[in-house]
């Protein structure tokens, strides 16, 4: 009380708020888990980084320049490059040495790395313009750049370039070709039949250009490697010759064929249906088919880095082929998963070289797997090195999942849930006591064995005792423990879906894969109007029902038919449990608040016509009269509607239509609703006055912002779905994308880049049903019944000094805790911002009755601190959403941020109230204490001898 | 002088509030817009405050209440089209059984942008300050069928009634930098002035850490008196 009627500072107030989210060194590591990803490969060279061991120089699909470390798969260095879009090819780089030359910034830079370590050596400006036709070489001290109209050519570690050629026409192709001495680059410009050829000379300036006919030029059916262009036209192969001049013509036998990408050296691949064409071009004799291998669809093809064999790889054998004998050979590859299910796709792409030993080959799978693999070419077999699985930069969609009842869980459960008399649920009382106490004994002898064995492995000093003596209190809960949920269900199984088209089931304990699952060469990510790429998922049943699996479905589209596919599994062994290919493309999918006699929430599936299919079927005795009926809320442009489904006729019908003030110019950014199972501890909150205000909680609303590209309007509005009244409707000018919204319980927090003060703005609003006359005592919410007054809307904004990639809530059991606005920052951090600090109630005079209730005055700023950040040094780039699920804990939610990486950890936002801290020493309290004890009698026993002793004397 | 002047404001302006600005024409139907009657006008109003106010005008429909009963377990449908919006319709429904048991009594909340003067959505809710008597406050629109759930009595009969209730578009807040600045000025100020200094005595400030001592010092000596005694007979 004393202190609370001190004038404490407001700053003292907020660091003291803020300090309790910040964890201690020793716990770094110990609930989270990074997984740093480099994306789908789209280019890869073996390289020697300096003396020390063979590297491999990626450039992904994801505009990562990345080095892994050949002996085990891990990152080297990585970088991470600001283009937005993704890149198909990869970033163009070329690279001798010492450095790494690439260009970036959608063709605007080059910038040079140091190859061992990947620090950035230099950056060129070489253009304005953004262009995707971009060519680097590296020659004879000198670099050549190409990107869109302009050409130009640097002296090794000049700023300044040598020369500058800049065309008037956008180029459609561009390469550098070298040979020997002489380097020469060809670019091709839109519409025109015939290359355009400048010969470099050896002072790094540009001759003036020449022509060379090349008929059907296009750079979809054309490839360029080592000296020469190739291209298809029809069944016609055509091969210029860069440095001669010359054009070559070879008929092959159908249309069917086309040129394999990545090659490089001179061999020409095409490839067919069935069969490889391995072409050479000599100078006698011209093109000609130098050998021919049968290849099945499911096969990827690779040329050696000698240029001599060819790697032909399908997802159980690797043959090497020798292009110039007839020697080849094939190894079986032989999956090593110990009874885990992990479906791969088959290989898209082949690096391999020889080695003095062994063959070493890199295989991409159309998954984006990166595995490398070792052939003997003696013993024929097939050695996995390692692995990495870089679809997960791809995640659309994460739930995660508890894990399945442990044994003694489930003989609780057991024994309340079958009826009978008193003597036979005494017998089972009994029995499963008895169980109990077996698995105690059993558990007490695996630890003290656990003990015993680590204290004579560590060695004999007190510290070690104590050490090993803690160590034995968490087994169990580590990796190595039995399948099944902890005490606190902290440890959860994450499946993340990607839009890859892959599968995966992760334990959040420590990021190891459980299961992986492949959805087949013909998965299409559902495409929606807010997000590009989605795969919706489902948990449908979770494992609380222990007498059924759990069960989940994603739901994605076939790529040739554009049908919708369902797709159920079994979450904690990613077993499929069936596959259902629709009639028809899926427009929305959403899953029943309404469970079947199994205990499984149905997924509904509507199709662009309004077909209807639930899977799996509900009937309609499983309905009841709450939930027969669903609502969807409809957008389209300038007009919005809200649907009726009656689930058991399964008839869509509208019932409210209107166009919440969407114009041609307004762009929908964000529409969020609530989860069903959401739930709100406390329905009001205490003002200082001591009245209650009452939260106006209603399940059926949905937050819609607009953005107008007009007048830069950010309108948010708040629509009951299902009546489509408009809770509240409120805009503002002069902002601008990246638009966040979070929706949560009665309130709606968002970010937008306000223009005017160049800064990004933070705002909450909040809705109230006023104090308790207003409140009406229902046991539910009724959308049909409009409350008396209308809610009372509590709106306030805040500059946030930070740039907002992604934007989430904090999620708890019981939603008692104090929730977290989660806010992932540009640069890789990820802010927890407390609800307490982002209220729209904080008062900007505080009195003396608010102090003492602890109330934060207002300051339009949101402090960002380092210490709030949940993920300390982990840095976390390109967040694209994060997940957040309760634990078993009150005060802890699981968070799962994902983007160019994985980061989970776990979040209290309210401190840990209901456990003690995790470094709380059990074992040394109790120590100290009966040390004590027996001190004090022993002393007792000393003391009463040397009274005794003292009196005679 | 200024009194005039106000009145003479006052006249310009009544009849500006004296005529609807836009108008919105409701029908209504009981089976999805196959039969459709006339359910009156929404008439909209910009008050001074730049606010707009809407008024309903009910249709002269005798038959409004019996249709309603008729159709107690159906859709009750109503169609709105805005003057200022030629072209556009706007939907909502209802249950009937709701408005037979608020007397008839409508609630239309509508949302509309007040600078282009255009209706967003319209939404009708039974009254429930007209709520008859016997369900006040424990009534819903889930599950039972309208007859399961109280009788209806004869008094369903007349016609339409309502209020409207008009949701505007309303600004975002920006962050206020401004005001937090003159606070913190005007804490600077009262600091230098000393006003808010505190005046009280050095007893009255400090009490809390006075005492203890005191109580301290107290207790100690009356637990060992004989060590004082002592010391003051050497």
């Amino acid at each position: 009380m004393f202190f609370s009627k001190m004038r404490l500072p407001l700053l003292v107030t907020i660091a003291f708020f803020a300090s309790t989210s910040a964890i201690f060194e020793d716990q770094v590591g110990k609930f989270d888990w990074r997984k740093p990803l480099i994306g789908c490969p789209a280019n890869l060279h073996f390289d020697k980084a300096g003396s020390k061991s063979d590297r491999l120089i990626i450039s992904t699909e994801q505009s990562i320049l990345a080095s892994l470390v050949l002996n085990t798969g891990n990152i080297g260095w990585r970088k991470i490059m600001e283009d937005s879009s993704e890149t198909p090819n990869g970033q163009t780089f070329t690279k001798d040495r010492e450095y790494i030359y690439s260009i970036s910034s959608d063709g605007r830079s080059v910038r040079v790395w140091h190859k061992n370590n990947g620090v950035m050596a230099r950056q060129l400006t070489i253009s304005e313009e953004k262009s995707s036709v971009q060519a680097i070489h590296v020659a004879k001290e000198k670099l050549f750049v190409a990107s869109g109209k302009t050409l130009m050519a640097y002296r090794s570690g000049d700023e300044k370039p040598l020369e500058t050629v800049v065309v008037k026409k956008e180029r459609s192709f561009s390469a550098f070709f070298q040979l020997d001495e002489s380097l020469i680059h060809v670019s091709a410009h839109p519409g025109d039949s015939h290359l355009e050829l400048v010969k470099i000379n050896d002072d790094g300036s540009f001759d003036s250009p020449s022509e060379l006919k090349m008929e059907g030029f296009s750079m979809e059916k054309c490839h360029a490697q080592s000296e020469y262009i190739s291209c298809l036209k029809g069944s016609q192969l055509l091969v210029a010759d860069v440095f001669k001049q010359k054009v070559h013509k070879l008929q092959l036998d159908s249309d069917q064929y086309h040129l394999h990408p990545s090659t490089t050296g001179k061999l020409i691949l095409a490839r067919g249906v069935d069969k490889l064409h391995v072409i050479e071009l000599t100078s006698e004799s011209g093109l000609q088919v130098r050998k021919t291998v049968d290849v099945t669809s499911s096969e990827a093809v690779g040329v050696a880095e000698n240029h001599e064999s060819i790697v032909v790889a399908s997802s159980d054998a690797i043959r090497v082929l020798s292009v110039n004998s007839n020697h080849h050979y094939s190894a079986k590859r032989t999956s090593s998963e110990d009874g885990k299910i992990m479906e791969n796709s088959k290989p898209k792409r082949v690096f391999a070289r020889k080695s003095e030993k062994d063959w070493e080959i890199v295989l991409v799978g159309e998954d984006c797997r990166i595995e490398f693999v070792t052939v003997d070419e003696t013993s024929k077999l097939v050695n996995l090195e390692w692995a990495r699985e870089e679809s997960l930069i791809n995640t659309v969609s994460v739930e995660m999942v508890d894990l399945p009842l442990s044994e003694s869980q489930q003989m609780i459960e057991d024994e309340f849930e079958e009826a009978g008399n008193f003597f036979t649920a005494f017998a089972r009382r009994i029995h499963s006591q008895c169980g109990q106490l077996v698995r105690f004994f059993t558990k007490n002898v695996e630890k003290i064995i656990h003990v015993a064995t680590s204290i004579s492995r560590d060695g004999n000093g007190v510290s070690d005792f104590i050490n090993s003596v803690r160590a034995a209190g968490q087994i169990g809960s580590a990796s190595s423990g039995p399948f099944e949920r902890d005490y606190f269900n902290l440890r959860k199984v994450i499946i993340v879906v990607t839009s890859s088209g892959t599968v995966f089931g992760i334990d959040s304990a420590d990021g190891q894969f459980l299961w992986k699952m492949w959805l087949g060469d013909s998965f299409s990510p559902l495409e929606s109007q807010l997000e590009q790429k989605r795969v919706p998922l489902f948990v449908q049943r979770t494992t609380a029902h222990y007498q059924l699996d759990g069960l989940a479905s994603v739901v994605f589209s076939n790529k040739i038919t554009r049908n919708g596919v369902i797709v159920s599994f079994n979450p904690m062994i990613g077993k499929v449990e069936s596959r259902n290919e629709l009639g028809y493309p899926v427009k929305r999918v959403t899953v029943l608040p309404v469970h079947t006699n199994k205990h499984v929430y149905p997924v509904m599936l509507i199709g662009k016509n309004d077909e209807i299919k639930t899977f799996p079927s509900i009937t309609s005795d499983e309905l009841t009269a709450t939930t027969s009926s669903l609502y969807l809320l409809d957008l389209q442009q300038q007009s919005v509607q809200g649907l009726k489904i009656d689930i058991s006729t399964q008839k869509i019908q509208p019932v409210w239509q209107g166009n919440l003030g969407l114009t041609a110019d307004d762009e929908i950014v964000a529409v969020k609703g609530k989860s069903f199972n959401q739930k709100v501890h406390s329905q009001g909150r205490v003002l200082v006055t001591r009245e209650v205000q009452y939260k106006y909680v209603n399940p059926n609303l949905a937050a819609v912002a607009s953005i107008n590209k007009a007048n830069q309007h950010l309108t948010i509005t708040l629509v009951d779905i299902v009546t489509g009244q408009v809770v509240h409707s409120a805009a503002i000018g002069k902002s601008a994308k990246p638009i966040h919204l979070v929706h949560s319980e009665n309130w709606i927090a968002y970010t937008y880049w306000s223009e005017k003060g160049r800064r990004t703005e933070l705002g909450i609003i909040e809705l109230y049903e006023g104090s308790e006359e207003n409140h009406t005592q229902q046991d539910t919410f009724d959308s049909k019944i409009v409350q008396k007054l209308p809610p009372v809307v509590a709106q306030q904004s805040y500059i946030y000094a930070q740039g907002v990639d992604a934007m989430s809530v904090s999620e708890t059991e019981q939603g008692l805790t104090t929730r977290s606005i989660l806010l992932a920052h540009p640069s890789g951090n990820i802010h927890e911002v407390s609800r307490r600090l982002l209220d729209a109630n904080r008062p900007m005079e505080l009195t003396q009755a608010m102090r003492e209730e602890m109330m934060i005055g207002y300051m339009p700023e949101i402090a960002v601190a380092t210490e709030e950040m949940i993920n300390y040094n982990q840095t976390v780039h390109r967040v694209r959403g994060i997940k957040t699920s309760p634990s078993g804990l009150e005060s802890t939610s699981l968070v799962l941020a994902y983007g160019t990486d994985l980061f989970f950890t776990r979040l209290v936002p309210s401190g840990t109230f209901d456990i003690l801290k995790d470094d709380f020493d059990h074992v040394l309290i109790s120590l100290v204490l009966t040390g004590l004890v027996v001190g004090s009698y022993v002393t007792k026993r000393l003391a009463r001898s040397n009274a005794l002793a003292s009196q005679w004397s | 002088m200024s009194n005039l002047l106000l009145n003479f404001a006052w006249l310009l302006l009544l009849p500006v509030a004296c005529f609807a600005e836009w108008t919105v024409n409701l029908e209504y139907s009981l089976n999805g817009f196959t039969n459709s009657y006339d359910l009156g006008v929404i008439e909209m109003r910009r008050a001074f405050d730049g606010n707009f106010t809407g008024t309903f005008k009910p249709a002269k429909d005798k038959n409004f209440g019996q249709r309603l009963l008729d159709a107690q377990d159906g859709t009750y449908s109503v169609r709105a089209k805005s003057s200022s919006q030629p072209g556009q319709t706007f939907l909502t429904t209802s249950d009937p059984c709701l408005f037979l048991h608020s007397n008839l009594f409508h609630v239309f909340w509508i949302s509309i942008s007040q600078d282009k003067q255009e209706l967003h959505t319209i939404t009708v809710f039974p009254d429930t300050v007209a709520w008859r008597n016997d369900e006040d406050g424990k009534y819903n629109s889930l599950g039972k069928s309208c007859s399961e759930k109280s009788s209806l009595a004869a008094t369903s009969s007349g016609s339409p009634k309502g209020i409207v209730h008009v949701v505007g578009e309303s600004t975002l807040p920006t962050p206020d930098t401004a005001s937090f600045v003159q606070k913190l000025e005007r804490e600077k100020r009262a600091k230098q002035h000393g006003a808010d200094a505190d005046n009280r005595s050095f007893i009255a400030k400090y009490w809390m850490y006075i005492v203890p001592v005191v109580l301290f010092a107290v207790i100690s000596s009356a637990v060992n008196p004989e060590a004082g005694a002592e010391g003051q007979a050497q």
